[in-house]
């Protein structure tokens, strides 16, 4: 059932007005949800393109669209850059309902499209994750001698592998073998031997008495129990105090968009305006303007990826997170705001939160609108690491959150868990605009804590 | 009866529908407002975030995606960009078309079409060309709202 133009030309000849009229609206308002279904895409700067691995399990981002009515199935399109030769797999998941597709990815693919099913009709804003699951290539890259681990550090001898001419960020994985080093004992079968290689970092020392040639920075940390490393700061590089670790490669993602169309509606009933809804139609406001929030489906901001170049956004004091917003009509914007965010050092203190909305005048001046104070947030810690952040050539890998300025973490992308453990924190914001070519039509939202954040999920549109 | 999409939603008049009876300014109103309602409701499409400073070079792409166009679309879409002394090329692979908006004045906002968009879902591509220390702070699209001849 189309949307149609309710004019003489559909009525019959004695059909009575009011009949007339009422069947045609219906009609149309009944079509509301196909004709007009949510669609929209997220995109982020890739100067330096988000790009990861990860060996374990899925991980990668949050995207947060707008369903619209009643939603039952939706259709992601995703561009990516993917491993030349290695296969991945790609999830899409809706970990409201638990719905999820996973779609096998063949080395060199640049585009997929999956279609998630629904298996509730879900409406408004909703959280959708893409994840992502690396491959191991069968053909080892070239070994190391292992000596000991400290958290997420393996020191390392005796590379087969150049590891000063490939330090820094890597998509790899390490795979131990031989013999577990404190008690001579093979690994256990089925005992946990592979990890994600992060990092490499090479030493200024390399090949010189007793200190290691690198370290490997891995996921999880190489701390098991009966030990298969030493945990001890002193490398001595003598048989058989090391265990043999292989590396290997795994394949990568680097995500460019996300596109999103709903592309199947539950039948919906003639709502709103239409209804008769006498308590809301007397007060002037018309129910049906809650569909599409100020006459338009509005989705500012789907993620919270930022133009770093990773999924997700450390946000820190005073530094704005969205900063853009236009209008096409005179009115009123009536948006939602809602966000996940993830404190990500043990030391910091639970931050309080300021959203703010300016105007933006030419200049460019801004005119204060508005200032919500949401207090002191409740949000968790990202998952508990027993590690701790060293500086200088090592880093601290907190689920691929990179942490300094110039050093990367595992990966760009955090695993599903982390991303839906902090609360939804939602604030409504409204405030009158005026449309573009008018003088103002920019503004400025501003989400400002009091102490670095990670922000996992994003979303700004209407409710 | 002409037929318009007015400019504002329609206010609906107090007390209008008793049960069984419709006025006539009434059924207007609601046919004003079922027009507005679909005319208007397009969506946006597409923010990007703050890019600054900018990478180096010519036409250098910093974002792509897919767009759904709906399939009422009149396959143009309006192009907010607020930005200083770069120029930004949206184009869309599929339909192969573009336009450039920008330039080398300073902070301000600027306002473009981007059309002849087929129906099918487009693949952009944001494309920025720094024209001296430059930066975006956003860049916003939406679908254009249909008029009266657009409408199906």
């Amino acid at each position: 059932m189309a949307w149609s133009k309710l004019d003489e030309d559909r009525a019959a000849a004695d059909e009575p007005w009011s009949a007339f009229l009422l069947k045609g609206l219906t009609d149309n308002v009944n079509a509301y949800a196909a004709e007009l279904a949510p669609g929209f895409a997220a995109a982020w700067s890739y100067q330096h393109p988000p790009k990861w691995a990860s060996l374990l399990s899925f991980a990668g981002t949050t995207v947060v669209f707008n369903c619209g009515r009643k939603a039952t199935a939706c259709t992601f399109a995703l561009n990516f850059d993917h491993h030349p030769t290695l296969t991945g797999y790609l999830m899409i998941s809706h970990p409201a309902t638990g719905a999820s597709v996973v779609e096998e990815i063949t080395g060199g693919t640049a585009v997929v499209s999956m279609t998630l099913a629904l298996p509730t009709p879900q409406s408004g804003p909703q959280e959708f994750q893409v994840l992502y699951k690396s491959s191991m290539a069968e053909e080892s890259l070239g070994d190391f001698d292992c000596f000991t681990a400290i958290g997420n550090q393996v020191a390392v001898r005796n590379g087969t592998l150049n590891v000063a001419a490939n330090a820094g960020r890597q998509f790899w994985a390490l795979v131990l073998t031989s013999s577990n080093v404190d008690d001579g004992q093979p690994i256990a079968p089925g005992g946990f031997h592979q990890y994600q290689i992060g990092r490499v970092n090479p030493t200024t020392t390399a090949g010189g008495g007793n200190h290691a040639d690198g370290y490997l920075i891995t996921w999880p940390d190489v701390e098991t129990n009966p030990p298969i490393l030493r945990s001890t700061s002193t490398f001595v590089q003598q048989a058989p105090n090391y265990v043999q670790g292989d590396i290997f490669e795994l394949s990568w993602i680097s995500l460019l968009g996300v596109g999103f169309k709903v592309t199947a509606n539950a039948a919906s009933k003639v709502p709103m305006v239409y209804a008769h809804d006498l308590a809301q139609s007397v007060g002037g406001i018309p129910r049906s303007q809650r569909l599409f929030a100020g006459n338009q489906l509005i989705q500012v901001a789907a993620s919270a990826s930022k133009d770093e170049g990773f999924l997700g956004c450390i946000v820190e004091p005073d530094a704005p997170l969205l900063k853009f917003y236009a209008s096409d009509e005179n009115g009123t914007a009536n948006l939602t705001l809602r966000f996940r965010a993830l404190v990500y050092q043990p030391t910091f203190t639970p931050p309080t939160c300021t959203i703010s909305v300016v105007e933006v005048l030419p200049g460019p001046n801004f005119n204060p609108l508005l200032s919500f104070d949401l207090g002191i947030l409740a949000i968790p810690l990202m998952r508990p690491r027993n590690s701790f952040e060293q500086r200088g050539f090592c880093t601290l890998a907190i689920n691929g959150v990179n942490l300094g300025a110039d050093e990367w973490g595992m990966a760009d992308a955090s695993f599903g868990m982390d991303l839906m453990s902090p609360p939804i924190i939602e604030q409504t914001l409204r405030f009158p605009v005026q449309r573009v070519g008018a003088t103002s039509a920019i503004y400025a939202i501003q989400v400002d804590f009091t102490s670095a954040v990670y922000v996992a999920s994003f979303y700004l549109g209407g409710g | 009866m002409g037929f318009s999409v007015p400019n504002t939603l329609p206010t609906l008049p107090a007390y209008g529908l008793p049960p069984n009876v419709i006025r006539a300014s009434y059924a207007l109103n609601l046919i004003q407002t079922d027009a507005f309602q679909f005319a208007t409701s397009r969506r946006k499409v597409c923010n990007l975030f703050t890019i600054s400073p900018l990478p180096a070079g010519s036409e250098v792409r910093v974002a792509e995606f897919f767009y759904y166009p709906l399939g009422t679309s009149a396959g143009s879409l309006e192009i907010v960009l607020y930005s200083e002394a770069v120029d930004v090329k949206i184009s869309s692979l599929t339909s192969g078309v573009d336009v450039t908006l920008g330039g080398s004045g300073a902070a301000d906002v600027h306002t473009g079409t981007l059309t002849g968009l087929t129906s099918v879902p487009q693949i952009m591509r944001i494309a920025v060309t720094d024209l001296g220390s430059g930066y975006i702070v956003g860049l916003f699209m939406y679908e254009s709202s249909l008029t009266a001849g657009e409408l199906p």
